[in-house]
């Protein structure tokens, strides 16, 4: 372990760690960009690096990408990748409030929480905890999306069950294109251009990008801005201590994000919702969130981060890639000659063992980064609408075209978008759409491979033959009841006080 | 997005109803133009659905939600007209309003449709131009030389950062940039 930190602590090692950083953070405060392509760019630069360089500045990359998210979730309401979805919630309403830089420097501070927990979970429970994961087959991927759903109680509004719609019409958006499972071309209506389906990403710019440019100008004055802006010293070292003075949430978040990005396949966007969720669920201020709860940005984005680690654990230990950047991880170390797997802790722990330090100094340095650019990014709340609109729209543009390239990504975006808009004003709002776009992905494969393996034994063996799928059912039920309890005790209490 | 939670009996939903009426336009309570909007979705994902079968389940995750989508909108339909509560005014969009909202959602709509005709980086430098100077409310040289100046600005700094650092190819258009 002291030989991983040494070589992890070397001035070339930290200078190309600073690197990723920096490119990691133009990658994720750019709504569109995500720390997938950016790794995927980074990828070639790496190939004359020593391996542990290599993988430091991508890991670093993927970290900081991972804090970056927030910043055009807190000060524009657009999630720079999915894992910022929940980010927003709370963030952009502290930004109306006039705390932008507080959001950001939240946001910067729960990240180095994420990483440095997920981090030491790489450091020393990566074996076991990878092991674990191995356990997870289709029925129980099924089981953690169904849990994930009940997180719809959250974000709904003021109605459940048009927040259930919302949800359901974000899944079968991901629906359209040809089937992964069976290769049937479903809602493309002859239209060659939709058989490659709806992009995650741009379909998440458009639910939260457009619709929010459309607010603004709909209600805009002459050179109105979004937010006012102002300065206030000392405000790093007070949100700092007013986080720290609750450390369950900073903990619990970080530790869930790590426990699901360890789950290959489940990643950043899951990990953050359903930290969210809990951070809700368990607050004496949860009727706050989403009006500006500075909990819910520190459970969003500490579990963001803690997934980013978390990802990595599966990625060295078993050779499988917990979620699309590690993949791209796992590329680069396939090319510098690295056969990643259980042998490799046994034929290069100070590589395995730097490359988990590396992931912590990340963390750090994007914390220092947050810290220092939380400010000047703060001020962009003072262009005037009438400019920042136009950006904004231009910046959805871009992020849902570069993803693969294609304009039908950016009709989609845009045609998306509206319709969102226009939902928004009869009750069914962004947030249970976008968590529908991210969760059908994973809920559907999961469902009709575990449906397949139903001809050779019965359903319930398969969906309730495990004790993680009861583990994961007891959870949706305990999560939906608290939902139905908590909806009632507070139309109770409203209807008391009224 | 709201997150607070509205009561039957909530005295503010009372008083937008009263609102509403008193305006005079015509109304719908919320849940059932929720219903409605949901019901007619929920029927479009539903009719064109294929079969399901033992073999592919190709169809079935679609099927499952456009179903639960549809049986849902019922009960909203159904509560909305028993509770008539939180009314949606079909008229009550301010002018302004709707002026601007309809203008920047053609605008957003134009971009993409004349990007890959005209160029990526010269649409991009004139609907910014031009949509910052359409919102302005004084049309006088400066709000011109400011809208243009920004246009320039996004285009210029958008396509080194983009299609120089991360190469990325945009559509040229017959302009070719």
């Amino acid at each position: 372990m002291i030989e991983g930190l040494q070589m992890s602590l070397s001035p070339s090692t930290l200078t190309v760690v600073l690197i990723g950083v920096f490119l990691g953070i133009i990658v994720g405060a750019l709504p569109g960009f995500t720390a997938t392509m950016g790794t995927a760019l980074l990828l070639p630069f790496t190939f004359d690096l020593e391996p542990l360089q290599g993988l430091a500045m991508l890991g670093a990359l993927y970290v900081s990408s991972q804090f970056a998210d927030a910043v055009p979730a807190c000060l524009v309401n657009t999630p720079g990748t999915p894992s910022a979805v929940a980010t927003a919630f709370d963030g952009y309403a502290m930004t109306l409030k006039g705390f932008g830089q507080k959001a950001l420097i939240a946001a910067g501070f729960s990240a180095l929480a994420g990483s440095v927990i997920g981090g030491f979970t790489f450091l020393f429970l990566a074996e076991p905890l990878a092991s674990v994961a191995l356990k997870f087959g289709p029925a129980e991927f099924f089981w953690v999306g169904v849990f994930a759903v009940t997180i719809i109680g959250s974000i709904a509004g003021d109605s459940l069950l048009r927040g259930l719609c919302g949800g359901f019409l974000g899944m079968l958006i991901g629906t359209v294109g040809i089937s992964a499972t069976g290769s049937v071309p479903r809602y493309t209506f002859g239209q060659p251009d939709l058989l490659g389906g709806v992009n995650i990403v741009a379909a998440l710019v458009g639910v939260f990008a457009l619709p929010q440019v459309l607010e603004m100008i709909g209600g805009r004055k002459t050179h109105a801005t979004i937010a006012k802006y102002t300065r206030s010293a000392g405000v790093a070292l007070a949100t700092v201590l007013e986080i720290l003075r609750k450390p369950v949430n900073l903990i619990r978040s970080s530790v869930i994000g790590t426990v699901v990005g360890i789950m290959p396949g489940a990643g950043g966007p899951v990990a953050s919702l359903v930290a969210y969720n809990e951070a809700q669920r368990w607050s004496k201020n949860r009727k706050n969130f989403g009006h500006g709860e500075m909990d819910g940005v520190v459970a969003s984005e500490s579990a963001g981060n803690g997934a980013a680690a978390g990802s990595l654990v599966p990625l060295v230990s078993l050779g499988i890639p917990g979620s699309a950047p590690a993949a791209v991880i796992l590329g680069a170390l396939m090319l510098q000659g690295i056969q990643p797997g259980p042998q490799l802790f046994g034929s290069q722990p100070e590589l395995v063992l730097g490359f988990a330090w590396t992931t912590i100094f990340a963390g750090i340095i994007t914390f220092v980064a947050a810290v220092v650019l939380a400010g000047s990014l703060a001020r962009m709340v003072m262009i005037p609408v009438i400019y920042l609109g136009p950006i904004v729209l231009f910046l959805s543009v871009v992020g849902s075209y570069a993803i693969r390239s294609n304009m039908t990504d950016v009709y989609l975006m845009v045609g998306i978008g509206i319709v969102t808009y226009l939902l928004g004003h009869i009750g069914i709002h962004a947030g249970p759409i976008g968590l529908g776009i991210i969760l059908g992905p994973i809920i559907e494969p999961a469902l009709v491979q575990a449906m397949s393996l139903t001809h050779s034994t019965s359903i319930a063996h398969v969906f309730f033959g495990s004790s993680v799928s009861w583990i994961l059912i007891t959870l949706t039920v305990a999560s939906s009841a608290w939902v139905v309890w908590s909806s009632y005790k507070e139309r109770r209490d409203v209807a008391l006080d009224s | 997005m709201s997150h607070s939670t509205v009561d039957p009996q909530d005295p503010a939903a009372t008083v937008a109803e009263a609102d509403a009426e008193e305006r005079g336009g015509p109304w719908l309570p919320l849940d059932v133009a929720a219903g409605l909007a949901l019901g007619g979705l929920a029927l479009f994902f539903w009719g064109n659905a294929g079969t399901v079968s033992n073999k592919d389940y190709s169809w079935l995750f679609p099927v499952i939600l456009s179903v639960t989508m549809g049986l849902i909108a019922a009960i909203l339909l159904i509560r909305g007209l028993i509770t008539r509560r939180q009314p949606v005014r079909l008229a009550a969009v301010e002018r302004d309003t709707a002026v601007n909202v309809t203008g920047f959602a053609l605008v957003a709509v134009i971009y993409a449709v004349l990007i890959p005709h005209i160029g990526f980086w010269t649409c991009t430098l004139l609907v910014i131009s031009l949509a910052s100077l359409v919102m302005s409310e004084r049309k006088n040289l400066r709000s011109i030389l400011t809208s243009f100046a920004i246009g320039t600005a996004v285009a210029v700094v958008g396509y080194l950062v983009l299609a120089d650092i991360f190469y990325i190819r945009f559509p040229e258009g017959f302009i070719g940039w």
